[in-house]
């Protein structure tokens, strides 16, 4: 059977990065794709023209990910591994004001769009073998070390993300699901609307141990971590 | 602080129409305190009750948490006959009977949303409002109500989402306050009160363990309490660190 993968956010950034790899290493891809005119996709469609399909998403609006779904479901029967990547940044701080509707927008994207991703691609990872979900999150959502005093957008919407992952593995794990809730490093991104310049790597080279540790097994599968890409721990 | 020699403590409570919210008001007037009380249930006749009792030291102010204009307007009617606040405490909640719904069933996210609004940017609009006139207060003590369902450590529950969520984010928003202002001078109380017979979900929970009235024992102790002295965590200042304590006060991991 075809190993068949669902990448969001794979526009640019860790999402491109990450479907590129899975391609390279023989994988089908369903990439969801939110930015029409984003060049980068296409390329990689020329280059990978069975192995890789695109798919319209946005996974802040519901009837996007059900459209994508059933979609999805019309060109395989299966998918072995979700890879939840797509994220946005937001917030402000107190004294200057918070930014309410900003936070809130965050919140919906980055840790609803996960719910609403099992919710639609549930039946097609029933059927596969892998029945693997990997969660792109953030030390940002840790609360117990959080040394930030603004990004209240972000690191609400990752800890409320690390949550509901949490209550995910809570029912699904007992079915045969596993999964990986990660925090891929301060990366050269998008993630705030242009390509970052500070970070500590590129999300070429992000993907790299991201891939690994998304694809190998772990020996501790009952439990729910929250894991680096140096494979540290990090507590909630 | 010993708030009993204070003179004239101030404090505001949200969601004070009734549950938690009410019971926290009527004991917080019955130490002497004088209260500004949120309601957003005009219809409900506790609050009025109240008033009734306590003459001028409470003062009802309409509120809605998920209203940038409504919370705006209420520290402008606080702050028209008061030049301090000591106490806030974020009581206003909602849960929603939707959000059982295992993941193999429709999520309403519209309800997600609603709670996120209420339980998580509630507080936080409140405290951004009402920040000037706590800065003007001696105590400046920031109380939430948060909930054991926000720990993702001891997360056992395989629905809830939208709730449990919400507290999460809840806790991290308080955490990213408490960076900020704790340096100031600020203390703060992050709090589950226990399973109350409340009104979350709209009609009173007859099934759970405690009434508000009895919960709000506990709960305003700990407000209350300095703990930067308290003899069972000595020598460690217990105000420097942010931490999630129970009714039993009982420390639980984020």
């Amino acid at each position: 059977m075809d190993q068949v993968a669902f990448v969001t956010g794979a526009d640019r950034g860790l999402g491109l990065a990450l479907s590129a790899g899975l391609l390279q290493a023989g994988w089908r891809v369903f990439a969801g794709r939110y930015l029409a005119d984003w060049p980068e996709l296409d390329r990689l469609k020329e280059q990978y023209a069975d192995a890789l399909e695109l798919v319209p998403l946005d996974v802040s609006d519901t009837v996007s990910v059900r459209v994508a779904g059933t979609e999805v479901a019309r060109q395989t029967d299966h998918i072995d591994l979700l890879i939840s990547n797509a994220g946005i940044g937001g917030g402000g701080d107190i004294e200057s004001g918070l930014d309410y509707a900003a936070i809130e927008k965050t919140y919906d994207t980055n840790t609803l769009g996960l719910l609403r991703l099992v919710e639609a691609l549930l039946p097609l990872l029933d059927r596969g073998a892998l029945k693997r979900i990997a969660v792109v999150s953030s030390e940002a959502g840790c609360i117990t070390l959080a040394h930030r005093d603004s990004g209240y957008g972000y690191g609400m919407s990752k800890a409320a993300l690390n949550m509901v992952t949490k209550l995910l593995f809570n029912d699904l794990h007992p079915q045969g699901y596993t999964f990986r809730l990660y925090h891929p490093g301060w990366m050269n991104g998008y993630m705030s609307g242009k390509k970052g310049t500070r970070g500590d790597m590129e999300p070429e080279e992000a993907a790299i141990p991201a891939l690994s540790y998304f694809l190998s097994d772990r020996e501790d599968e009952g439990r729910l971590v929250l894991i680096d890409y140096m494979g540290s721990e990090w507590p909630f | 602080m010993d708030m009993n020699k204070a003179p004239n403590p101030i404090a505001f409570v949200t969601g004070a129409d009734r549950g938690l919210g009410h019971a926290l008001t009527a004991s917080l007037l019955a130490k002497g305190w004088r209260v500004f009380a949120g309601q957003y249930m005009p219809e409900w006749p506790q609050l009025s009750e109240l008033a009734a009792t306590y003459g001028r030291r409470l003062a009802i102010v309409p509120l809605d948490v998920t209203s940038d204009a409504s919370v705006r307007a209420a520290a402008e009617q606080v702050a028209a006959s008061a030049d301090h606040l000591d106490l806030l405490i974020n009581s206003a909640g909602v849960l929603s009977t939707a959000d059982q719904r295992g993941i193999r069933e429709e999520q309403d996210y519209e309800e997600m949303h609603r709670l996120f609004r209420v339980n998580t940017l509630g507080p936080l609009r409140v405290v951004e409002a009402f920040l000037p006139l706590l800065e003007a207060g001696t105590l400046k003590r920031l109380c939430f109500i948060s909930s054991e369902a926000g720990s993702i450590n001891r997360a056992e529950r395989k629905s809830w989402f939208g709730y449990c969520a919400s507290k999460t984010a809840l806790n991290m928003g308080v955490r990213l306050l408490f960076n900020r202002l704790r340096p100031r001078g600020y203390t703060f109380r992050l709090y589950h009160p226990g399973w109350m017979r409340t009104y979350m979900s709209g009609d009173k929970n007859t099934a759970a363990d405690l009434e508000p009235e009895q919960a709000a024992v506990p709960a305003l102790a700990y407000f209350l309490r300095d703990r930067g002295h308290d003899p069972h965590l000595a020598p460690r200042n217990d105000e420097d660190r942010l931490v999630l304590r129970d009714n039993r006060g009982v420390e639980w991991p984020f």
